[in-house]
């Protein structure tokens, strides 16, 4: 029953293992492509985590300036809201009194702390609506509240005209301004127009402020100016005919815008973030209103952002552009998509090498198991039967024995040489299934050496004393070299036997008789060296390498092999080395073979006088 | 052929039949008394009635082993007047320490012995 299911065991092992051997043997490229694959896929994933935080990065890069477009917008319409607040306030006035003076108008504006509180603003003023065939008397009104050399330059009797009448603060060179025409100025004049017909408060558009132009400021900073209409009190204002009517003047505010914006800016200067702002849609340079001074810097700074949207402040179209440079982020935040890009890589690296060493590391594992419980089986099996074989032999060894030395009777002569040849035939039976049995309890693992110290000289000539009569038969001469000291040596008495058993038979078959095999001792380097040199019939170089191989466990092989020493020097060679020694073979001159052996000795012992 | 001088007992306990057989008819010309026994268990039993001086001991049977069996008579108080030699093809399975343990006296390989060979062993030990 054991046997049977040895042999199942090893039926289904081959029929287990085969597809597997292929596979760990040749099965790299599988493991390989595996491994491909997931690469493969973790660098996708990755690229896609990269894609993804880099639309992040410039998503929010994209809030960022939309946020900071919307913060400008509202600060600027905020800002004009109050200039627009100072002139509805103006016109109050104006519609509260029958007639407002110079001291009063100026009293009113300085009480908003004009410089302080709102930069950007050139002052406050007041445009009288005359009409042609008025002029006269209005220059003459202005005249007698004190401005002796007020005067409005002539323009004909088509348009009206939109004299500067009041102004603060006054300065000397402002005074110059008082009497200039704003209906002359044709940017002026259609805000004023559009300001008179709608009756809502109108910017003009890109302007060189009077003040300027006329003073001694070379500034030309663009400006503009902010109408807001004031009509007759208690006049119905719902048409357009009605408010050209009711029309008597506007209150202005002229604007620096660049003072205006700088002062909104000032408060949270980026510079990573730039503006600029046309007065129209056209974009041109000429409709340049304002241009932060760090605004080509940043617009030409790799990787930004520029946002523009036109925008409507008190009728007048306006582009504002906002350039965001990716720099408004941490560094951290900017190169999340790298470092992004830097894990997915290295996870991808290690995960592939993981899932390659995973899977070369459980089909070796997978292989070596499957290979171990093969040789293990066929180990099993080996020793079984050849223990089967043994037992019979050494019966018929026991029998032929006694029958040979007489124990049943007087034999013929030849009977003895039958018997003899059947007692030489079972010896070399017994001999070979010895080996085979070692050999299988070798691979087991199953030998353990009992090793104790022993003088080599004493062990070798024992072993010579045992073989010299087989030597005589072939007429050998079998001579033994020994040194003049002890050589102790840790070895197992009877595997170290068989060593020189299978050595010996080897040179007495394989010399012709009459030959000499000279076994010799002699230390070297912390080794014992004992070789068995013969003049035989030496062996091939061709055969040489693989003289201490095992029989090839095939069943077909293993008849023909076992006929020949070819357990014999695989099982020398394993006992040498499981003394943690070696076995060389080599060409005797000028013929022969000398098997050379090293064993590790006891150095201590050694170096003692072989005592008398 | 080698005689026994004094025609010792000698119990061989072997489990191979034809084995046994071999040595029973051997030990017999040799002029030995000789009984026989199975295994271990077998060999327990012949010690009372037998008394013998030697055994000769196989190492691997059934039912009872030899090393079971040496265990057993170790127990023994008596144990030591036996001398037993190990007679296996499984020579190295026994230790040194317990050959020194169990008082053994020799290991002989069967398939190494022949018949006279074996016997001039015992007649050592005889003396």
């Amino acid at each position: 029953m054991y046997k049977k299911s040895l042999l199942d065991r090893l039926k289904d092992d081959k029929k287990k293992s085969n597809p597997l051997m292929t596979y760990a043997g040749k099965g790299q490229p599988t493991h390989v492509l595996a491994a491909v694959l997931v690469l493969a896929a973790c660098l996708l994933a990755t690229g896609y985590y990269w894609y993804t935080a880099r639309q992040e990065l410039e998503r929010v890069i994209n809030d960022e300036s939309k946020s900071a477009i919307q913060d400008t917008e509202r600060a600027i319409g905020t800002r004009l809201e109050v200039y627009d607040n100072i002139l509805t306030a103006g016109t109050g006035l104006f519609r509260s009194s029958e007639s407002v003076t110079r001291e009063e108008f100026g009293s009113f504006i300085s009480a908003f702390d004009l410089s302080n509180r709102y930069p950007g603003t050139q002052g406050f003023g007041y445009g009288a609506y005359v009409k042609p065939n008025q002029l006269g008397t209005h220059i003459q009104e202005v005249r007698g509240d004190g401005l002796s050399e007020y005067d409005v330059p002539y323009a004909g009797q088509e348009d009206p005209y939109v004299p500067v009448t009041f102004l603060s603060p006054m300065t000397e060179n402002r005074r110059k301004v008082l009497g200039f025409n704003m209906m002359s100025e044709p940017n002026r004049r259609a805000a004023l127009i559009s300001a008179r017909d709608s009756g809502k408060p109108t910017f003009t558009g890109r302007v060189i402020l009077a003040q300027d132009n006329k003073g001694q400021s070379t500034n030309d900073e663009p400006g503009i100016i902010l109408y807001r209409p004031i009509y007759r009190q208690g006049a119905k204002v719902e048409t357009v005919e009605q408010r050209q009517e009711a029309i008597t003047g506007f209150m202005y505010t002229a604007l620096r815008l660049n003072e205006l914006l700088k002062g909104i800016f000032d408060d949270n200067g980026n510079p990573n973030v730039s503006l600029q702002i046309y007065d129209d849609l056209s974009r041109e340079e000429e409709a340049l209103l304002y241009r932060s001074e760090n605004f080509n810097e940043v617009s030409s700074r790799p990787g930004k952002l520029v946002n523009e949207r036109e925008i409507d402040v008190s009728g007048r179209k306006m582009v504002i552009s906002y350039a965001v440079a990716p720099e408004i982020l941490s560094s951290t935040q900017r190169n999340e998509p790298w470092y992004t890009l830097a894990r997915g890589l290295v996870i991808s690296l290690v995960v592939s090498y993981a899932t390659y060493y995973f899977l070369t590391y459980r089909s070796r594992k997978m292989f070596r198991q499957q290979r171990q419980e093969i040789e293990s089986a066929k180990d099993d099996l080996l020793s079984l039967a050849s223990h089967q074989l043994r037992t019979p032999a050494t019966v018929v060894k026991q029998y032929v024995g006694m029958a040979l030395q007489g124990y049943g009777g007087p034999l013929k002569k030849n009977q003895i040489e039958m018997l003899e040849n059947a007692y030489a035939s079972n010896e070399r039976q017994l001999k070979i299934i010895n080996e085979i049995l070692y050999v299988a309890r070798l691979e087991a693992g199953q030998i353990r050496l009992h090793r104790e110290p022993y003088d080599l000289s004493d062990f070798l000539k024992k072993i010579i004393q045992e073989q010299k009569p087989s030597f005589k038969e072939q007429d050998h001469q079998l001579e033994l070299v020994l040194p003049n000291r002890a050589v102790i040596a840790r070895i197992d008495e009877q595997y170290m036997h068989m060593v020189f058993d299978n050595l010996l038979s080897n040179a007495n078959k394989y010399t012709p008789p009459g030959g000499k095999v000279v076994v010799s001792l002699a230390t070297s380097n912390r080794c014992a060296i004992i070789t068995v040199a013969d003049n035989g019939v030496g062996i091939p170089k061709s055969e040489r390498a693989g003289v201490f191989d095992k029989f090839t466990r095939g069943s077909s092989e293993m008849t023909s092999q076992v006929n020949g020493s070819g357990i014999g020097l695989y099982l020398v060679k394993r006992i040498a080395e499981l003394h943690k020694g070696s076995i060389e073979v080599s060409d005797n001159k000028p013929q022969g073979t000398i098997f050379t052996l090293s064993l590790p000795i006891k150095s201590h012992l050694s170096k003692r006088k072989q005592p008398t | 052929m080698t005689a026994s001088k004094t025609g010792s007992r000698v119990l061989i306990v072997e489990d191979e039949p034809q084995l046994r057989q071999a040595f029973m008819f051997l030990l017999k010309a040799a002029g030995y008394d000789a009984s026989s026994a199975g295994n271990g268990k077998e060999a327990l039993q012949q010690l009372k009635m037998f008394k013998p001086e030697i055994i000769l001991l196989d190492l691997m049977m059934p039912v009872m082993n030899g090393i079971e069996f040496l265990e057993a008579i170790d127990q023994q108080p008596d144990s030591r007047k036996y001398k037993i030699v190990i007679l296996s093809n499984l020579s190295d399975r026994i230790s040194k320490s317990d050959t020194v343990r169990y008082g053994v006296e020799k290991i002989l390989v069967k398939a190494n012995l022949a018949p006279d060979e074996l016997l001039k062993e015992i007649a050592t030990i005889e003396q």
